[in-house]
């Protein structure tokens, strides 16, 4: 089976790419992923931030030039996608599992 | 108001800056010393720890954490503490909503810390080698003033010209005290957060 370290994602990492299905800027990120996880995942300012260096760093998102010159806006780049796609495969094999023996 | 404090550990220093912001004094700007500006209303006042080496990313930051609501009020793009208070003045929120990212700024202060640790280190060992500093005039705090009869006056000469002289002679030893504060601010950060890491392993 395919593993590589950086699965699985955390919880905040996943939710942040899941989140970027178009380009958007931190705070809409967060409010995004507060929505998807229906209220359990709020990522504080500090957290944002840091989670965005991360990935930035390690290149599953990218700035993209925006006319908001202030504010930075991310989108996914193609390894973020790929990553984004093992970690899914990942659980739905394990739901898989679960579901054929109950 | 201003005060003149010496701070090595930047957590103290956001202990000391809360514990003046619930008497009413909020921090302003922090220089050599601290101003602060007299308010009965801000309480929840949180420190990030992030230093820049660009003023825009700098900016970018700013704008950023304002988004989120949070008004900063004392910091640089060097200081590495930055604080900050909601604009909202009874939101009880923090600035980090998870044990992990929260490590991370108390890696990021570790990270900085030996970096000057390793510069004060290298300049102090120049200092020996050239003769400033030996191990007797170290230990020796009499010796470290340089007032001749100082010790042997009394009354109000003594203290007169001991007051004086005591802020240059703290300066001038700063340096190789400094060092060992330093040393035993990183080696105790350092300490809780191996304790912290050992923690989320079980």
């Amino acid at each position: 089976m395919k593993r590589t370290k950086e699965l699985p994602l955390t919880e905040t990492v996943f939710y942040i790419l899941l989140a970027l299905d178009g380009p958007k800027h931190g705070y809409l990120i967060m409010q995004t992923v507060e929505e998807l996880s229906v209220g359990s995942v709020r990522l504080a300012a500090g957290t944002m931030y840091g989670a965005l260096e991360n990935l930035l760093k390690l290149k599953y998102i990218e700035p993209v030039l925006s006319d908001d010159s202030r504010r930075k806006v991310y989108k996914r780049t193609n390894s973020g996608d790929e990553i984004l796609k093992k970690d899914i495969d990942r659980m739905t094999h394990m739901l898989n599992i679960y579901k054929k023996s109950n | 108001m201003r005060k003149i404090r010496l701070y090595f550990n930047k957590f103290n220093e956001a202990i000391w800056i809360k514990e003046m912001a619930c008497k009413g004094y909020v921090i302003e700007k922090i220089a050599f010393f601290y101003t602060f500006k007299k308010n009965a209303d801000m309480e929840n006042i949180q420190m990030d720890y992030r230093v820049f080496s660009k003023n825009k990313d700098f900016i970018s930051y700013l704008s950023f954490m304002a988004d989120f609501g949070w008004k900063h009020i004392a910091g640089t793009k060097h200081s590495g503490s930055q604080y900050f208070i909601h604009k909202d003045s009874n939101s009880k929120e923090l600035l980090y909503s998870n044990s992990n990212s929260s490590l991370e700024r108390m890696k990021r202060f570790r990270f900085v810390i030996s970096h000057t640790l390793i510069l004060l280190t290298l300049f102090v060992f120049c200092l020996f080698v050239n003769g400033t500093y030996n191990i007797n005039t170290l230990l020796n705090i009499k010796e470290m003033y340089y007032t001749p009869g100082l010790w042997e006056s009394q009354g109000f000469n003594f203290w007169l010209s001991l007051l004086i002289e005591t802020p240059f002679v703290f300066f001038r030893n700063i340096f190789p005290y400094g060092l060992i504060i330093t040393l035993v601010i990183y080696l105790i950060t350092n300490y809780k957060i191996n304790i912290i890491l050992r923690s989320k392993d079980q």
